[in-house]
């Protein structure tokens, strides 16, 4: 064994825990990165395979306005096909779809699970699902003559204690109520199972279940595929989260009559770009926790460099070239980061499963996905995280074996360069002038997020220096204070090669969770404020099924009970491939003001149109600006008058009042009701005697409830990463003290044999500790309203098209200080309990061991 | 192992099955006779033919007594009403339109012609809900055009449609039979010919085109007992069964980008039957043959699967005059002399011995060209044959039944 390598193993061995710390840095890092890449990609996959469920092998679709069309378009439009129109080339099969959303129980009051009801024509969709339906010779025949009949997924069956041998009737609960089902026969979604339950009738029955007679939600197309399949694209958008490449066929066909004939890969392009930013704006919470990291193994190798100055001096004396010893420490680090890689990667996927129903969950609830969702073994996101883990492994580690080469021959210490300052600055500036260019606006929220990491390295880089500052400060006006205060300022100032790493981890975490957090109750205030307008009415009635018009039961009865309402018939569609909701709106009586919405720019006039501000922006479209909406058999140009507040993540809100003369589709109708003339119940009972059957009154509270409830669940993700990125960053600061504690043994070795009391030592290790802490806390504040102002104002502007209130709450600054004092507290604890264990006499050794 | 053997559509119906739930896989070879065997069987033990439990389309798709209450029944002899005869029959479980013509260009190479039309009932008339959704049927519809040139090259193509919102159907005056857009109507309102034919096939190697007109036809002519057509000895087995055994045709056919001008003979059927099943019945040979002198000729013989033939083979002699003489199993004899073997390794008998001592008739019947094969969901052979002899003439064979060994 060379000389040079069994020297590098000895100091490897004597610094295991430093090097152990610096490889968990590298794991903890990695295991986010993967963490949250694999509970994307599960969370992508589940989107995807429930699309490809319901698709099969169509690849285009025809849709008209509200996503709907009259049924008696679909044998025209096979006949335009099979007579050879051009628009209809390379067009192998045509089949009509109902489907919809709906609850599926095994009573009428039992638990609901959640499946696609899926309609087809069995004989018009042979080839286009087939391999879905599964039970070969039979079912079709009776699904097309019996009415009500349908074939379940057999996970679905499981789920309702239903045997797969079994006829039993189920109970569907859809927008048209509750109405009984005979499951004649089940099938298996093999690896398809990831996706939701899956129910297939014929599509009378689909028609007649959901009240939707005379209509089809779509017809599907199989076109031969003239693109190559999106493997390139598919592995591009699994290494960089946010990333959507749509596919190179891009507008639809207007066929006429308001109909549209679009690509589903398109429409699928657009779900996934739904997705992306939120699964972005993880992965950049991911790449911080790697960041935390790295500066871990930066600080873990300098300490070791500037521990073995006096050896590379010697072996630089022996002939060992600069050069050798430089790939020495390089080498050290790949070690590091092969351990920590593997390490992480066991760990991340570990931490995924955990993250994983934390993503589906808010998916869920931002998108409308039913997303059962499982992990796979995905070898895209294990080999991006490993390389980016050795990749900034070395990248860490470099400033450490520069400095390691540079040691002379007989030298005994590291050379701290001169100049090290105007480079820092220079640094910055670099940093400052990318963070600003990346706040360009056609960079998006991506340039956004770029810019706070940018200003989170301008942070780390100014940390020492301001570590620096205040301790001089301090000890400028300390003057007077005792000797072991003024040892403790500058013992600490003289630490800071080290510490500073540690501390600036520690900004970055502080000044994240500041910035997030901010955001967060700023988003949470102006969620609450916006809620409590949105449902100002005490009472709200849900109509089921799908109607043009207020039951005229309930309309006779209303001027009695209430002073006024709203009246809302809403449904689907899409402006410039937006997914957007039409709400037709008819007034009646004392309402609030714009119907209680929250205006960005505005009002609610008889007019035109108003739109929610997400849309707006999605549409670049403002008031005084147009807007083509489709109705039955073309569009209609209507004036924007305004643009409201609206925190859902779903489609865009069109609010179209009646006065503006729209045909009303049918829909998804509600009723709010304001001014109550006297109480409730009364009203309640009133109305739910003249109300049709499955009408669902509720309650002003319970709604409100609801809606805080959702938005919790679509924060606990984000809090979940913002918690390990800031216990990395206390680990950091445990790593720093541990290896400041260990550097100083022999001085306090020194101060113990003089006759200082035990405790000293303690303290200065606590006391410097907490200066650190608090030191950092004090640049994160600052920086943390930096971030959230790019957050508020830029990313989620950019991303989501949310304008926020701001929000300043005082404990949030607390509780970063308190957090910060914590986490030095706790990561000096141990150092500081080996020093007082020592004996005086065993700290000398040490001393001498180390010479 | 056959038991159970259907003339032409009996023969469609496990492809129904088939298509109505959609198994692509089910569009291999052999789905012949096996099919045939496996649906028999689902309609006997109410399994599917993947032996599934619940999945009895089988069942519902017909064989012996088995699921026809509630249908009408073939059972005796009624008088025919035109035009209202030539619409559908929804109360039977089955029924067709069967044209087929023999033609030939000016330069003398012969094409031949096939469209069929099938309908059949998923389950027996029931309660009309004013309620229902309007694609709310119990009919399926199928059509087969198929098209053989004189290099040999023979094109079948298929489709299928429910009985809604007029993607397919029968009207029975003005007369018009169609699904989609494949077509065979009344030229001309209040009058039955001549009829127009027009298909266009894209979704074949060799995509054609055909646009024919029939008229001057002869009949209708009653087959069997008054037009009651037994298929076996059961009373009940039975179909009503009424031809147009002669019509001039004419028109043109685009094959391969190029429009000929054709005429020639054709002949038409329309049958509709409820239950026409026999165990041990395994396959047909049925002959339509136009003869030089003004006379047509039908004979069909039902094999069994002890390789006799069955007592209820039969035909018809029309003559020119449009008088007809049924025939019985006694009055002709059928002989196969050749055989050609299609990929799967089934014989299809393509030159046969055809004697009918009474009618002074005795000759070979021999195939234009050997494949003249529909290879669709499923198989059978429906083509060009020609008769030499002392009284010659053409038209066309159809087989069923043969399968690899």
């Amino acid at each position: 064994m060379s000389l040079l390598l069994r020297s590098h193993l000895r100091h490897l061995w004597r610094d295991r825990w430093q090097t152990l710390l610096a490889v968990f840095g590298i794991a903890i890092g990695v295991a986010v990165v993967l963490a949250v890449d694999l509970a994307n990609a599960a969370s992508r996959e589940a989107m995807r395979v429930a699309t490809q469920q319901l698709d099969g092998t169509a690849t285009h679709a025809i849709t008209g306005a509200g996503e709907r069309l009259a049924d008696s378009h679909y044998p025209q439009l096979r006949l335009r096909w099979r007579q050879g129109d051009p628009r209809f080339a390379d067009v192998r099969a045509m089949a009509p779809v109902v489907t919809a959303e709906v609850r599926l129980a095994r009573t009428p009051q039992g638990p609901a699970w959640p499946v696609q009801l899926l309609g087809v024509d069995p004989i018009a969709d042979a080839g286009m699902r087939a391999p879905v339906p599964g039970p070969a010779g039979g079912g079709a025949g009776r699904l097309i003559s019996e009415a009500g009949t349908a074939l379940l997924d057999v996970v679905s069956l499981r789920q309702l204690g239903v045997g797969p041998d079994e006829e039993a009737t189920l109970w569907v609960r859809s927008a048209a109520g509750l109405r009984p089902i005979r499951v004649i026969a089940s099938f298996d979604p093999g690896d398809r199972a990831l996706g939701q339950g899956l129910m297939i009738t014929d599509i009378a029955t689909a028609q007649e279940l959901l009240d939707r007679v005379g209509w089809l939600s779509r017809i599907d197309l199989q076109r031969e595929r003239v693109t190559s399949p999106p493997g390139v694209a598919a592995v591009l958008e699994r290494l960089f989260p946010g990333l959507v490449i749509p596919p190179a066929e891009t507008e639809g066909v207007d066929l006429g009559g308001g109909l549209r004939l679009t690509s589903l890969a398109e429409q699928a392009a657009d779900t996934r770009a739904l997705a992306a930013s939120f699964q972005l704006n993880l992965a950049a919470l991911g790449l911080l926790a790697l960041l935390v990291g790295l500066f871990l193994v930066h600080g873990a190798l300098t300490h070791a460099v500037m521990r073995r100055a006096r050896a590379f001096g010697r072996l630089r004396a022996l002939g060992v070239q600069a050069a050798e010893i430089y790939r020495m420490v390089l080498a050290e680090a790949v070690v590091m980061g092969v351990l920590g890689v593997l390490a992480g990667l066991l760990l991340g996927r570990w931490l995924a499963s955990g993250l994983l129903l934390l993503v589906a969950g808010t998916l869920e609830n931002l998108y409308g996905q039913v997303a059962v969702v499982a992990l796979a073994p995905d070898p895209v996101p294990m080999a991006k995280a490993a390389t980016v883990g050795i990749v900034a492994t070395l990248l860490a580690a470099l400033p450490a074996a520069l400095r390691a080469s540079r040691v002379p021959p007989n030298g005994r210490a590291v050379a701290v360069k001169r100049g090290g300052g105007r480079r820092r600055a220079l640094l910055i500036l670099v940093l400052l002038v990318t963070g600003a260019v990346c706040l360009h606006p056609r960079l998006g929220y991506v340039g956004g997020l770029l810019a706070v990491g940018a200003l989170l390295l301008v942070a780390a880089a100014l940390t020492p220096a301001w570590v620096r500052f205040c301790l001089r400060g301090l000890l400028r006006w300390l003057t007077l204070a005792p000797l072991h205060v003024r040892l403790l300022l500058r013992d600490s100032e003289r630490g800071l090669l080290r510490s500073g790493v540690a501390a600036a981890a520690l900004v970055i975490a502080m000044a994240t969770a500041l910035g997030m957090g901010l955001m967060v109750e700023s988003f949470r205030s102006s969620v609450d404020r916006w809620l409590d307008a949105r449902l100002a009415a005490p009472l709200h009635l849900q109509f089921a099924g799908e109607r043009r018009a207020l039951p005229d039961g309930v309309a006779e009865v209303l001027p009695q009970a209430v002073r006024g309402h709203v009246f809302r018939v809403s449904w689907s569609d899409r402006i410039d491939r937006q997914p957007v909701r039409v709400s037709h709106v008819s007034v009646s009586g004392v309402v609030p003001d714009d119907l209680g919405l929250a205006m960005v720019a505005g009002s609610v006039a008889d007019h035109g149109v108003a739109i929610s501000e997400p849309l707006a922006r999605r549409l670049e479209v403002g008031v005084g600006s147009t807007l083509a909406l489709p109705v039955p058999g073309g569009r209609r140009e209507l004036a924007v008058t305004g643009v409201f507040r609206e925190y859902g993540a779903g489609p865009g809100l069109i609010l179209v009042p009646e006065a503006a003369g729209v045909p009303v589709l049918p829909g998804s109708a509600a009723l709010e009701l304001h001014g109550p003339r006297g109480d409730l119940d009364t009203i309640i009972a009133t109305l739910t005697a003249a109300a049709p059957e499955g009408t669902r009154v509720r309650h002003q509270a319970d709604l409100l409830a609801q809606a805080r409830a959702v938005f919790d669940r679509t924060f606990r993700v984000t809090s979940v990463l913002q918690a390990i990125a800031g216990a990395v960053a206390a680990f950091g600061l445990f790593a720093a003290l541990t290896a400041l504690g260990l550097e100083r043994r022999a001085q306090y070795g020194v101060l113990r044999t003089l006759g200082v009391g035990r405790l000293t030592p303690v303290v200065q290790n606590l006391g410097e500790a907490l200066l650190l802490a608090t030191a950092a806390v004090l640049l994160a504040m600052p920086l943390g309203i930096g971030v959230a102002i790019i957050l508020i104002e830029v990313v989620n502007v950019r991303a989501f098209g949310w304008s926020l209130d701001w929000q300043f709450p005082p404990w949030l600054f607390l509780q970063a200080l308190l957090v910060s004092l914590l986490a030095g507290l706790l990561a000096a604890a141990l150092p500081a309990w080996s020093l007082y264990r020592a004996t005086p006499a065993a700290l000398m050794t040490e001393v001498r061991g180390e010479a | 192992m056959r038991r159970e053997c259907w003339r032409k559509l009996w023969l469609a119906l496990p492809l129904l099955a088939v298509a109505a739930v959609g198994a692509p896989d089910a569009r291999v070879d052999g789905v012949d006779a096996g099919g045939v065997e496996a649906a028999g069987s689902a309609a006997r033990t109410g399994t599917g033919s993947d032996g599934r439990p619940g999945l009895d389309l089988g069942a519902l798709i017909g064989g012996e007594a088995v699921g026809d209450d509630g249908y009408a029944v073939a059972d005796v002899s009624r008088p025919f009403d035109f035009p209202a005869d030539h619409g559908p029959h929804p109360d039977f479980r089955t029924e067709w339109w069967y044209l087929v013509s023999h033609l030939a260009a000016a330069d003398g190479r012969d094409y031949g012609v096939q469209f069929t039309l099938f309908r059949q009932a998923l389950a027996p008339p029931g309660e009309p809900d004013p309620d229902a959704s309007h694609w709310r049927t119990r009919q399926v519809w199928m059509a087969h055009v198929a098209v053989s040139g004189p290099d040999g090259r023979h094109q079948a193509g298929e489709r299928f449609a429910r009985g809604a919102l007029g993607l397919a159907g029968v009207r029975a005056a003005p007369f018009a039979a169609w699904l989609e857009d494949w077509r065979l109507e009344a030229v001309h309102d209040g009058q039955k010919f001549p009829l127009r034919l027009t298909a266009r096939v894209d979704d074949v190697p060799r995509p054609f085109e055909v646009e024919l007109e029939f008229d001057a036809a002869r009949g209708p002519i009653l087959q069997g007992d008054q037009g009651l057509s037994r298929k076996s000895e059961r009373a009940g087995n039975a179909s009503y069964y009424y031809s147009y055994t002669r019509m001039q045709a004419r028109g043109r056919i685009r094959l391969d980008g190029v429009d000929v001008a054709v005429e020639g003979l054709g002949w038409m059927d329309r049958e509709w039957s409820t239950s026409v099943l026999d165990p041990g019945q395994v396959g047909w040979d049925w002959f339509a043959l136009h003869l030089e002198d003004g006379r047509d000729l039908m004979v069909f013989q039902i094999r069994r699967d002890d390789g006799s033939i069955d007592g209820a083979s039969a035909g018809v002699v029309v003559t020119e005059d449009g008088e007809s003489r049924p025939l019985t199993r006694a009055d002709f004899s059928l002989e196969p002399l050749a055989s050609w073997k299609d990929e799967t390794g089934a014989a299809w008998p393509v030159s046969w011995r055809l004697t009918v001592p009474s009618l002074g008739i005795s000759g070979r019947v021999e195939a234009r060209h050997p494949d003249q094969l529909n290879r669709l969901a499923v198989r059978y052979w429906e083509g060009r044959v020609c008769l030499d002899g002392p009284v010659p003439g053409c038209g066309y064979l159809e087989m069923t039944g043969y399968t690899s060994p």
